[in-house]
């Protein structure tokens, strides 16, 4: 995978065709400086961060968008098995999900997200919070991420 | 009228028991002058029948009367527990002490001579009368009181005869058997309080006749006094008559006056047996009386708590099947929102790519499209909030209404702007022991619909206030709309209700307002004050205003765990 310089790797996990394909063209058609990488459950998720069969190749990502209702292995279970797990617990992740449910949001924040978002309806609010991710990225994020 | 004497002397009831004509009439009037009820009868015998009627208050009896004298018959009185009691005064001519001593020996309370001034007569009464004004309690049972009836089984008829005579004369009712047989079948058909029972008779001897009347009495229960008479000394045949149930004996050749005194005896103590009996008895039955009476209850008790259970428990079932279809609901709810949001989405998306491409009458699909969406969108979120009322937890706390209000009218200010409203709250409104969440979305739909349906006429002007009412609080939301009828009244409360047609109550897109009126606001605000044990209500004038109360109970942690949530 190329790593260029001052490209958000992001990794997108959701099991949803229909919201993977939807932020990739918006990426596309924002020309933000983000490479997006997409995986659809839990499992697969933890894979890819351990550089594990198939992604040996995958290198580490920037961010994690997490989904939280997903098969085999859902985001709740990635957001605590990354958070102990020593060489990954410092990797900043942000749940995104459909889920406005207060135990979800308490669950997450104590599990150790660094923020919850709430898929937004339409394309507005969509561009929106993708552009705020990565302004949050670069500007908060990074610095914090390199020291 | 028991208790007065002297203040209305005219409750006392006297009866006056004369066979002189003259005297009676005199002090007949003398005595209803002085204010009395005066019954008047002219023998004992008489007397004796009205006692069995009716009870007076006190006796004024003549000592020579035909027939029974007034000590015999004053005896009789004294003997029964019914009549024991009465006063009894004895008018005499003889006044030699011997006589005086006589008459009070036959229980008699007093006597007047009857030369004596009716002012002396007066002042006896009233003695007595005073005297037993304090047991005021009346015979228990004057029902059935009879007076006592003696039977005598004898074989000789010139003995009977004048044993009869003697006990007559003694106010006696007396029957009379010649051989033990007759006397067994005189017992059959009438009641006997006592039997003499001569113990040597031809055929049945007295002490058989003895065992088997006192067999028959233990049977029937009426115990009789049973008195044998003998007339030679025989303490072997004595003790048996006495196994063989008889009570006493006398000897025929003793002075009549020993008779008289034995029988008196044994009546007084057979008529306080059966007094005691009766009072047993009474006891008994009010006892058992009680104890079925607490049975009753407790069947009651237990049928009222059967019938509570079964009631607490398909409440239960109730409140539980409620709850998990308002789970269900919120759920199905919720995921229907993901396919809608992509269904927006990419119409959207659809819509800004390739607009070059559409056509016109494309690109009015895809705003139909477009607003259908919205339009389900604010339909499930509304459905939302007001599940959520039920199935999150609430959380109580004590709360400053007015940081509240500032909220919501912050979020509802383009709205606020656009309609030239103006919101009044006090400056000083109690603190509320609610769930703030809930109580925003409560205000904030209240406020909401001040200003949506506003009069045409007039800026919209939305006056709050809250009251401590004691037990609970009352909230008051008041406007200057359009008002709503009062038919009206119950259906503006009720789910996806709306009066108006769809888009004519307002110009506000539900975009601008963060929340569209769904039909479901005021069912949220129902739904929130019963949450909080308290109750929504609309009063309203067309054309004027509504006034919007809502309350809340003070202990709504409380209220939580009786009433649940009931769609």
């Amino acid at each position: 995978m190329s790593e260029q310089a001052g490209m958000m790797n992001l990794l997108l996990v959701d099991d949803d065709e229909g919201d993977v394909f939807m932020m990739s063209e918006l990426l596309q058609e924002m020309q933000l400086p983000i490479e997006l990488h997409a995986v659809s459950n839990g499992l697969q998720a933890m894979a890819y961060l351990r550089q594990e069969a198939p992604y040996q190749q995958a290198s580490r990502p920037d961010m994690v968008l997490l989904d939280l209702n997903m098969p085999r292995m859902d985001g709740r279970q990635v957001l605590s098995e990354v958070r102990s797990d020593p060489s990954l617990c410092g990797l900043p992740i942000v749940v995104l999900t459909t889920s406005q449910a207060r135990p979800d949001i308490d669950t997450c924040y104590e599990t150790g997200c660094n923020a919850y978002l709430v898929k937004p309806f339409g394309i507005d609010g969509l561009t929106d919070m993708v552009k705020r991710l990565e302004q949050f990225w670069s500007l908060l994020a990074l610095p914090a991420h390199e020291t | 009228m028991s208790d007065a004497i002297s203040d209305s002397p005219q409750a006392i009831h006297v009866l006056l028991i004369e066979d002189s004509e003259t005297q009676a009439v005199r002090l007949t009037l003398e005595l209803e002058d002085e204010g009395f009820k005066v019954s008047r009868v002219s023998s004992a015998e008489q007397g004796r029948e009205f006692l069995q009627q009716e009870l007076p208050d006190l006796l004024i009896v003549d000592y020579f009367l035909p027939g029974i004298h007034g000590d015999a018959f004053c005896r009789q009185v004294r003997l029964r527990p019914e009549t024991r009691h009465l006063p009894l005064l004895i008018l005499t001519s003889e006044t030699s002490n011997l006589t005086q001593v006589h008459l009070l020996d036959s229980g008699a309370d007093d006597y007047v001579p009857k030369s004596a001034d009716f002012d002396v007569l007066l002042a006896r009464i009233q003695a007595q009368l005073r005297k037993r004004a304090t047991k005021s309690h009346a015979p228990v049972n004057h029902v059935g009181f009879e007076w006592p009836r003696l039977l005598a089984i004898d074989d000789s008829l010139t003995y009977l005869e004048y044993l009869a005579a003697e006990l007559e004369q003694e106010g006696y009712l007396v029957e009379t058997a010649s051989h033990g047989l007759e006397g067994l079948a005189k017992l059959e058909q009438q009641r006997f309080d006592c039997i003499l029972i001569d113990l040597v008779m031809p055929e049945l001897d007295g002490i058989e006749v003895c065992h088997r009347i006192s067999q028959r009495s233990q049977q029937a229960q009426q115990p009789i006094a049973l008195l044998m008479l003998t007339s030679q000394d025989n303490p072997e045949a004595l003790s048996r008559a006495l196994e063989a149930g008889a009570d006493d004996f006398v000897g025929k050749q003793n002075d009549v006056v020993i008779l008289k005194g034995r029988i008196r005896a044994l009546l007084r103590r057979k008529f306080s047996q059966d007094e005691n009996r009766r009072l047993m008895q009474e006891i008994i039955q009010t006892k058992e009386l009680e104890a079925k009476h607490a049975l009753e209850a407790k069947a009651e008790a237990e049928g009222r708590a059967a019938l509570a259970s079964q009631l607490e428990l398909a409440l239960g079932q109730l409140q539980k099947s409620s709850q998990e279809l308002e789970q269900l609901a919120y759920v199905s709810a919720h995921d229907l929102q993901e396919p809608l949001r992509q269904l927006i989405n990419y119409s959207q998306l659809l819509g800004q790519r390739y607009a070059e491409v559409l056509d016109q009458r494309g690109l009015r699909y895809l705003d139909f499209i477009g607003r259908n969406t919205d339009r389900m969108r604010h339909q499930i979120s509304a459905l939302l909030s007001y599940l959520s009322v039920s199935t999150e937890p609430p959380v109580f706390q004590e709360l400053d209404c007015r940081i509240l209000l500032s909220s919501v009218q912050e979020r509802l200010m383009p709205l606020l702007q656009e309609t030239q409203a103006e919101i009044y709250w006090s400056h000083v409104l109690p603190l509320l022991r609610a769930c703030p969440r809930q109580i925003e979305l409560l205000l904030w739909h209240l406020i909401h619909n001040a200003l949506t349906f506003s009069s045409p006429e007039r800026p919209p002007r939305v006056s709050i206030s809250l009251e401590d009412l004691g037990s609970e609080w009352r909230l008051c939301v008041q406007d200057n709309g359009r008002g709503i009828e009062s038919r009206f009244y119950e259906q503006i409360f009720a789910l996806f209700r709306h009066l108006e047609q769809r888009g004519a109550s307002s110009s506000i897109s539900p975009t601008q307002t963060g929340q569209s009126s769904s039909g479901m606001g005021l069912a949220i605000c129902r739904k929130i004050t019963e949450r909080h044990g308290g109750r929504l209500w609309v009063e309203s004038e067309a054309g004027i205003g509504s006034r919007f109360f809502a309350t809340f109970s003070k202990h709504p942690e409380q209220v939580m765990l009786q009433t649940s949530v009931l769609l």
